[in-house]
């Protein structure tokens, strides 16, 4: 009996519209309609969004404005607390999305469950060979999908069985981890890791991939590099600037457009072992289209100023650089 | 002695979740143990004529275990729920099929060795044909009841705690809590308690004690400047607020000679309290304090006598 597949997508800092998985879902129907001529439906496609709980949060309290107005003369700070309430600045959004994930407990309690239980439905599936579950988590997504599998593991409602494979792109489980649990560190690593050994029982999953676009300064900082065995766990580099010549390095669409990553998605999600075999991967690694010429000047700006960032911390960024890091960033208009 | 009292449980959970089951349940649950003795005697003729049976012997023993416990369930001791949660985690990690991700081959047991499940065994091939059946019509409906009442107990605890207690809180006061609470995971429950801090109230009215202008009352601004609010979760499992103390500090007002400090105590959305401060003349003076809807509701009650009765205090 066919499996039905399911693909939870668990978005990005600061995104998380319905529509977040949309341009990197047709990245892959597009692929595998190019190589089958099939179409992978729309159904198999599950968005995962936990940003509403952010969203709420910079509007909090409710009434708070009403509260505090009394106590405000000035109508210059009444008209700056209002605009701040309903800002969609850098600052107010991605960042405070960082502070509330990594320091506000109870918001990254929120989260984490709320993931869980959008995961928990097609556990059944998964126990009775039933549905192909395939999980792909992008940037801070993959920090809340390591909880959230730690999670399912620990209150038992994976019922013992494995997750079968999870897809990390722009991994900052690392850097974002909790204070509690540690993403694969001793002695409170996460249960959402791959079997380190025959009798280790606590793990939640059956196979681990984690990806790094080597432009993308993000999973720079406190790299996420578990000393794993290579039978389970998949850490995959490449390079692409963005799509169509536009430097995003971070995009979810850019990691999705990246041939090390979709023939490994398409694999999970088809089954198809012959058309997105390991020697296919590479033929298509190899066959990639050159980076498209630059298309404006701001554009090799943001190419120098990554560049730069690249040398200067490659694999030894620290979460004390996360700072200068991100104001080059901001400088660079890159966030 | 099968105890049937025990054993009724479970055979309610196989016959009532029937969804994923690939053949229908047994209608007789008697029958059960006598499928689980042909598997049994299944699995030792496989293993028996099994050329590869050093590599399945590991597989072959945990299969044998999880079925002898199956039937010392079902035909001794009855299938306690928590007896039952650990055997389906048990048996779903012996028996779940891993396919290999990079290339396709499938194995079972050990997800990280294909060592130890060797194709082509007839053992392996008799323990995915007890995995089909067993997990069919009793691993995955049990488990599917089991999620059931995880979810009736605790889905969305965290997201309701948020909404109702977090979200009505001011940053400082959600950073404060949280940050206090750091070591409190998404698997422990929500707190029932949290700090207030420099928490700003309005729709508050002093009842005035000994007035110079008359005024019998008096809209107040305040600040709960450290308060401990408890809440809990109501009969729609919202949560609400249901007492706290605080301490106040009020801004002066008309009838005020300086600002004033007091205390104050929630119930629900009620609020009542004490203020103290000076009169313009320097006489100290004390004030009750109502929260508007509190006001409201004495009136709607009726009880004008007691509204009065709090207007003259200290007169």
């Amino acid at each position: 009996m066919a499996k039905a597949c399911k693909v939870l997508f668990i978005h990005g800092i600061g995104d998380g519209k319905a529509d977040f998985a949309d341009a990197a879902w047709q990245i892959l129907v597009d692929q595998h309609w190019a190589k089958t001529k099939e179409k992978l439906p729309d159904s198999a496609k599950v968005p995962v969004c936990y940003n509403d709980l952010f969203e709420d949060f910079r509007k909090a309290p409710k009434d708070g404005l009403k509260e505090v107005l009394p106590f405000i003369k000035d109508a210059a700070v009444v008209a700056a607390l209002q605009d701040l309430q309903g800002s969609s600045s850098f600052v107010y959004t991605h960042l405070l999305d960082v502070l509330l994930w990594r320091f506000h407990t109870y918001a990254r309690n929120a989260v984490t469950e709320k993931v869980a239980s959008a995961i928990e439905p097609h556990l059944p599936g998964v126990i009775g060979g039933t549905t192909n579950l395939v999980l792909v988590a992008h940037s801070l997504g993959t920090a809340v999908l390591t909880d959230a599998i730690h999670l399912l593991a620990a209150d038992g409602r994976l019922a013992g069985c494995w997750m079968p494979v999870v897809h990390m792109l722009a991994n900052v489980a690392k850097v974002l981890e909790g204070p509690l649990t540690m993403a694969y560190r001793p002695p409170t690593q996460s249960r959402c890791r791959p079997p380190l050994s025959t009798t280790d029982s606590d793990a939640a999953l059956l196979t681990y991939y984690s990806y790094r676009n080597l432009y993308d300064p993000v999973p720079m900082v406190d790299r996420f590099k578990p000393d794993w065995p290579v039978a389970v766990y998949h850490d995959t580099t490449f390079q692409a600037w963005g799509r169509n010549g536009v430097v995003n390095p971070h995009d979810l669409a850019t990691y999705v457009q990246a041939p090390a990553v979709y023939m490994k998605l398409l694999r999970n999600i088809t089954q198809d072992f012959t058309t997105y075999s390991l020697a296919r991967e590479l033929q298509e690694i190899q066959n990639a289209p050159p980076v498209p010429a630059l298309p404006t000047p701001s554009e090799v700006q943001l190419r120098q100023v990554l560049t730069t960032l690249i040398t200067q911390y490659a694999e030894k960024a620290t979460s004390a650089d996360f700072v200068k890091l991100l104001k080059a960033l901001i400088l660079a208009k890159l966030l | 002695m099968r105890h049937p009292n025990r054993a009724v449980p479970a055979c309610i959970l196989i016959l009532a979740a029937p969804v994923w089951a690939q053949e229908p349940p047994l209608a007789d649950p008697n029958t059960w143990p006598a499928l689980v003795d042909t598997h049994i005697k299944d699995l030792n003729q496989a293993f028996a004529a099994d050329p590869k049976a050093d590599q399945a012997r590991v597989p072959y023993q945990k299969t044998l275990l999880h079925l002898q416990e199956l039937r010392e369930h079902l035909l001794v001791k009855g299938f306690a729920t928590t007896k039952a949660s650990a055997w389906i985690t048990g048996a779903n990690r012996t028996w779940q099929l891993n396919v290999n991700p990079e290339d396709g081959t499938e194995s079972i047991f050990a997800p990280d060795s294909t060592a130890l499940a060797p194709a082509g065994s007839s053992t392996i091939a008799a323990i995915r044909k007890i995995r089909d059946s067993v997990a069919s019509q009793i691993t995955v409906p049990i488990a599917l009841e089991t999620f059931k009442t995880r979810v009736s107990r605790s889905s969305d605890q965290w997201g309701r705690f948020y909404q109702g207690v977090v979200l009505q809180e001011y940053p400082w006061e959600s950073f404060l809590n949280a940050g206090l609470d750091w070591r409190r995971s998404a698997l422990d429950a929500p707190p029932d308690r949290q700090w207030r801090l420099l928490h700003p109230v309005s729709a508050l009215v002093a009842y005035q004690g000994r007035s110079t202008t008359g005024t019998a009352s008096t809209a107040i601004l305040a600040m709960e400047a450290l308060g401990l609010q408890w809440y809990a979760a109501d009969d729609k499992r919202a949560y609400k607020a249901t007492y706290g103390l605080s301490a106040l500090f009020t801004l002066k007002g008309p009838g005020d000679a300086s600002n004033g400090y007091g205390l104050m105590g929630t119930y629900r959305d009620f609020k009542v309290g004490v203020k103290w401060g000076k009169l313009p003349d320097g006489r100290a003076t004390s004030q009750v304090i109502l929260s508007l809807n509190l006001v409201q509701y004495l009136q709607l009650k009726g009880d004008q006598g007691l509204s009065s009765a709090i207007a003259n205090m200290g007169q």
